[in-house]
């Protein structure tokens, strides 16, 4: 199995993006794809678009269903709800933009290997949205502004890890509702 | 006529029978309440009757059509609605918010008075989870009392409230039902406050029907009073 799909996958050693030397991909020669200064429009144009895609579905009587599913699943379904369909619908929504995200990282990456899905890199994305605070539009967006200025800035020991971690159990232990969350009780504390 | 019934209802859990060939006749307007010692079998017969359960044999008929393999959903649609033993809410939820989702979804034409007779206008715009518990409670009734039930099966909705809010809570139920015609199954701890508010009272014991009638009736069942009530009555 591994190996009669080899050439299509790649297997462990992963899979390079080659565009052709003539062809380009939204205009893009495979160069501009891994420059930053021209690769950005192509990220900034879906994340706006998912931003507000997930923000109407927030606001939606469709969200307002989501909600009441993820609190009380069981007295949605003897208050007449189908909970089954807007839970589909839901993965679908968030496997799209996830999918999306996927493959923005593969076409700036050039290359990608099963490394990529393995737990200490996909937990990172897991983590930041918890750091950043869960079931918030702005939690994981400030959570991963988080996460890139810290790789950024902390990396040089190769301790990004250690604070990654000391950052979630920071935010578990003292900040339940991670930093948005905290914000937000803090708000409600001064107008009160 | 009776509304709602159960015939011959039995439930079993592996080797268990909670229920074992339990009748019920439910009419409108009218509660019924269910008492029992613990594990006597009352939330599983309540389970059986809202689609929770599948029962092991046995019938529930909603106006004499058998329903008893109908779903969740088709009953609350049909006009079966129940609450839970256990507190049953949208914790991160205000109570406006979550009020206002059920009674979308169930075509409520009258929130604004369900809301005011369960005194609900003060913590509206609360989240559901902070309040305080009796007021949850409320909140857990009026869920199961939005889209006008026809059927209201209530699992100790006193449980937890200390004595003189309990006893504003049952005397609540008995006007609701009264007022908008529903028939009530109200499953209670409480002895005196059932043989207080319910019309008619069924006993249960180790899942069979010990006694069955008017309050006065099941009160003074030599087999009631032996087996549960004991010499307190
Ligand atoms: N899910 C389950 N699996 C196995 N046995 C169960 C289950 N639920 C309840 N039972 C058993 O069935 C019997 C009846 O339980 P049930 O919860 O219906 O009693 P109850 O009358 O509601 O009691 P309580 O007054 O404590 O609420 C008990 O012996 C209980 O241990
Ligand atoms: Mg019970």
């Amino acid at each position: 199995m591994q190996t009669s799909f080899r050439p299509l996958t790649g297997a462990y050693d992963g899979l390079s993006i080659d565009l052709a030397a003539d062809s380009s991909f939204l205009g893009l020669s495979s160069a501009h794809l891994q420059d930053p200064g021209r690769f950005w429009p192509v990220v900034w144009v879906p994340l706006a678009v998912g931003i507000v895609l997930v923000w109407l579905v927030g606001r939606s009587r469709f969200g307002t269903t989501l909600e009441g599913i993820r609190e009380n699943e069981e007295r949605m379904r003897f208050s007449g709800y189908n909970t089954f369909l807007p839970r589909l619908g839901a993965f679908v929504l968030s496997g799209l933009l996830a999918s999306l995200g996927g493959a923005l990282f593969a076409l700036n990456a050039a290359y990608v290997s099963p490394d990529v899905l393995s737990f200490s890199q996909a937990g990172d994305s897991l983590i930041a949205a918890m750091v950043g605070g869960l079931g918030t539009l702005v939690g994981p967006l400030a959570g991963t502004a988080l996460y890139v200025w810290g790789q950024a800035r902390l990396n040089s020991g190769a301790n990004l890890h250690l604070y990654t971690g000391i950052a979630l159990i920071v935010v578990l232990v003292f900040l339940p509702g991670g930093i948005t969350g905290t914000l937000q009780r803090l708000w409600k504390r001064v107008k009160r | 006529m009776a509304v709602f019934e159960a015939k011959g209802l039995s439930v079993r859990y592996g080797a268990v029978a909670a229920n074992n060939n339990i009748d019920i006749a439910l009419e409108q307007g009218c509660v019924h309440g269910v008492i029992g010692p613990n594990g006597a079998g009352k939330s599983t017969f309540i389970d059986a009757l809202s689609g929770r359960r599948r029962p092991l044999s046995g019938r529930v008929l909603l106006d004499g059509e058998d329903i008893t393999y109908r779903s969740v959903r088709w009953r609350r649609a049909h006009g079966i609605s129940r609450s839970f033993q256990r507190t049953s809410i949208f914790a991160s939820m205000t109570v406006g918010a979550q009020l206002a989702m059920i009674a979308r979804r169930n075509a409520e034409p009258d929130l604004a008075g369900i809301i005011d007779t369960l005194s609900l206008g003060d913590v509206i715009d609360r989240v559901c989870g902070e309040i305080a518990y009796g007021t949850q409670r409320a909140v857990d009734l009026a869920i199961a009392l939005i889209g006008q039930p026809r059927v209201v099966l209530l699992d100790e909705p006193c449980a937890g409230l200390v004595a003189d809010e309990a006893g504003r809570m049952l005397q609540h139920v008995r006007d609701l039902c009264r007022a908008c015609n529903v028939a009530a199954l109200l499953v209670e701890h409480d002895v005196e406050g059932v043989f207080r508010t319910c019309d008619t009272v069924t006993v249960l014991d180790l899942g069979e029907v010990l006694s069955s009638g008017m309050p006065a009736q099941v009160r003074a069942d030599p087999e009631v009073i032996r087996a549960y009530l004991g010499s307190a009555a």
